[in-house]
């Protein structure tokens, strides 16, 4: 079915299209590395420094020492005093804090007499995740002043005749870089392979040198395939690149095997370019295949990859949209080799689901590809 | 003069043609607009919702029972059973993110004050859920244990009382911010893409000779494309917010709606005038669509919109000062949620409306240059 000789020809002409074109050739192999740059060094997804603001109308010792376990947590920034909540307020609306703690007069007072003084909390709702996440550091800074002011002046707070012991598995120092510097190479993996791919074909149709295709005996597999070797090459020395950059600039070392991690890297490949591909299958115009590659690849690659959340916890109708990409398998390997400490044993469903969905693509694009122009 | 805006017309409706003529973008713009914006409304959850938990219950007891009821929606799902051995397996392989252990005869032993213990295993490398997740735990079963030891109403000492109130988004509300979130970002995806695409698909067809034999000046071409990219786009906005956003998923908007125009037309018009700048670096769609993604991932990524913007790296976050899409995304979502008068916003306004100049002198400078006759 496949004529090696054809399959070489095509992959041999779109190599020499590539190499023709320096700056795409340097951007395919730069972008990876500066993505996994800014990423690595700049996304966070602790919720730390959130800002806030006071409005302290006690001024006592008490006061003081309940907002200084605010000052001295990373989890909390200062942004200044208001002389009142409407002037506090105003700030938050701008957007320049998100937390207004308000101290009423006597605080110090009622605390010493055990009237439970009304502290007034003031929390931006705008974004849910950091609304909910300011609102339990606050009690847990609330609970440690408890703690404090039983031990000075009502005696020790009544004994926990148990605990609560939590493990933190794989990644102990609870250090982000240790998920995301893997996951991030799954993320980058699949969008740049596949816009690259995506273009081959339907810069073709659009420019007319699909006629060759047309025009000649060869079949829809040897083209499709012999347009997708070289950025599989391509794509593999930029695996490598990023594999050594998790390694040795992020030092997040591999626990697990690495066979199983450039196995499942190389099958993400196929599959990333044979997305491409199918995109540009049926679409007509390269803006077309551009737009409707960067709606599946840019955004859900990133947030349906579990890396944000994990997927076991989606409602049904994302989890099953989530099965449906597939940056979660390849996350799920490179996670999974490299903090997780695992191999194939307990890695290959992964594996199969991504051969099949390089079968699907393939099959797809095959199907979708016409070999005469309509 | 009077030529000089008709050339411009005309010219900005060939464009809109040649968008209508292409169904597959047409539709795909669409998406992006209506269901995208849905999708990813009710898709994801960045807060601990929905945390999946398995239970080796090896304890039976009224206590162990009330534990395991105890964790409940929104923030976790029913615990699911499992037994002692499948405790790694399940962790490895994500099915659950958090596992609690209750050692047999746990109750017994609490009641014998011989200081049980009882083990939270939590897979760390689901680093937005495992830590906040882990907390909510150990308090919610604190909770469960003091009310099983000191009967049903039994609350903890308290010493002072946070009043605790959640503003602008007062129910906290994912679907909505997320939503929002959404739309901007795709108003910025669309900006970056459409116009410079464009612009070099006449290069690579040849047309742009065409039109520059004609009795044009440089940027009347360019301004032809902007206008007519912006238009779609903002009427694409204009559809989406009042239908999508507002109707559909009940945003409400706090603000004006003529600034949240007016700062979407600025925001536009840098976006827009920005890819006509990158596509002046680019010789080829392929070449453009790889710098388009070193652009726009780490603008869209960065934005603020999923991560804080307050816990990025210092270095990456002082980058940010240069998106147009940080500002864009704190003018409108402070109109929309916190409903801002433009008399706090005017600086954000400022900072796009400089960037523009910037960016649409640059273009056109370059436009002249790369395209020009001289």
């Amino acid at each position: 079915m496949i004529n090696l000789p054809r399959l070489k020809a095509i992959a041999q002409r779109e190599l020499r299209e590539i190499l023709h074109d320096p700056t795409r050739l340097m951007l395919a192999f730069l972008a990876p590395i500066l993505l996994m740059l800014v990423f690595s060094y700049g996304m966070n997804m602790d919720i730390k420094n959130i800002p806030y603001t006071v409005v302290d109308q006690d001024h006592s010792q008490y006061s003081r020492d309940f907002l200084a376990g605010f000052a001295h947590s990373k989890y909390f920034q200062f942004k200044g005093n208001a002389t009142s909540n409407a002037q506090a307020e105003k700030a938050m609306v701008a957007g320049k804090t998100q937390l207004i703690i308000n101290i009423p007069p006597h605080f110090a007072r009622d605390l010493l007499a055990q009237k439970t003084p009304q502290v007034g909390v003031f929390i931006d709702g705008t974004n849910p995740t950091i609304s909910s996440s300011t609102k339990s550091y606050y009690q847990a800074m609330v609970m440690g002043f408890t703690e404090h002011f039983y031990q000075q002046f009502i005696g020790t707070l009544p004994q926990q005749d148990y605990d609560v012991q939590t493990r933190f598995w794989y990644n102990q120092a609870m250090e982000t870089k240790y998920t995301f510097v893997p996951g991030m190479i799954a993320v980058i993996l699949l969008s740049i392979p596949a816009i690259l791919s995506a273009l081959s074909v339907v810069r073709e149709k659009e420019l007319g040198a699909i006629m060759n295709f047309y025009v000649t005996p060869t079949s829809k597999l040897e083209y499709l395939w012999g347009k997708q070797i070289p950025y599989v090459l391509l794509n593999l020395i930029n695996l490598c690149v990023l594999f050594f950059m998790a390694l040795l600039l992020f030092q997040v070392p591999i626990k697990g095997n690495i066979i199983a991690f450039f196995t499942g890297g190389f099958l993400y490949i196929l599959v990333a370019t044979s997305l491409g591909l199918l995109m540009s299958s049926f679409t007509k115009t390269q803006i077309a295949s551009i737009m409707i590659t960067f709606i599946l690849t840019l955004i859900p690659s990133f947030l349906y990859s579990g890396l944000m959340t994990p997927i076991s916890s989606l409602p049904t109708g994302a989890f099953y949209t989530a099965k449906l990409f597939p940056t979660v398998y390849f996350v799920n390997i490179s996670v999974g080799t490299f903090t997780k400490g695992l191999g194939f044993a307990s890695l290959w469903p992964n594996y199969l689901a991504l051969l099949a969905f390089f079968t699907v693509f393939s099959s797809l694009s095959c199907l979708l590809l016409r070999k005469q122009e309509r | 003069m009077k030529a000089y805006i008709r050339h411009i017309f005309i010219l900005g409706l060939k464009e809109i043609k040649s968008v209508f003529n292409d169904p597959i973008l047409l539709t795909l713009i669409l998406y992006f607009f209506t269901l995208d914006v849905f999708t990813a409304a009710h898709g994801i959850n960045l807060e601990v919702n929905n945390a999946s938990v398995a239970v080796v219950n090896q304890d039976h007891s009224q206590l162990s029972r009330n534990l395991v009821n105890s964790l409940h929606l929104p923030y976790f799902k029913p615990a699911r059973n499992i037994t002692y051995p499948d405790i790694k397996p399940t962790l490895n392989k994500a099915k659950d993110t958090f596992v609690i252990n209750i050692p047999p005869n746990f109750a017994a032993d609490l009641l014998a004050n011989k200081h049980p213990n009882l083990q939270l295993l939590v897979d760390a490398t689901a680093i937005t859920q495992a830590y906040l997740g882990s907390a909510y735990m150990a308090e919610i079963f604190n909770g469960a244990i003091e009310r099983y030891l000191h009967g049903m109403h039994y609350s903890p000492p308290q010493i002072m009382d946070s009043r605790i109130r959640i503003q602008y988004n007062q129910s906290e509300n994912g679907p909505w911010y997320l939503g929002t979130a959404e739309l901007l970002l795709d108003v910025a995806i669309l900006s970056l893409l459409l116009p410079g695409t464009a612009l070099l698909r006449e290069k690579e067809h040849g047309t742009i000779e065409h039109l520059l034999v004609m009795p044009l000046h440089p940027v009347e071409i360019m301004l032809s494309k902007l206008w007519s990219n912006m238009l779609i786009i903002l009427l694409g906005f204009c559809f989406s917010f009042a239908f999508v956003v507002h109707f559909g998923l009940g945003v409400p908007l706090n603000g004006s709606f003529i600034w949240l125009f007016l700062g979407t037309l600025l925001f536009i018009f840098v976006a827009t005038s920005m890819s006509m700048a990158l596509a002046t670096f680019a010789n080829n769609i392929p070449q453009h669509a790889i710098i388009s993604i070193l652009v726009l991932f780490p603008m869209v990524l960065l934005s603020g919109a999923w991560t804080p913007a307050q816990s990025m790296n210092p270095l990456i976050k002082s980058l940010m000062v240069l998106s147009p899409l940080k500002y864009y995304f704190d003018y409108a979502t402070a109109l929309i949620f916190r409903g801002a008068g433009i008399s706090m916003l005017w600086h954000q306004l400022l900072a796009l409306l400089i960037m523009g100049g910037i960016f649409f002198s640059f273009a056109a400078r370059r436009f002249r240059r790369c395209f020009g006759v001289g």
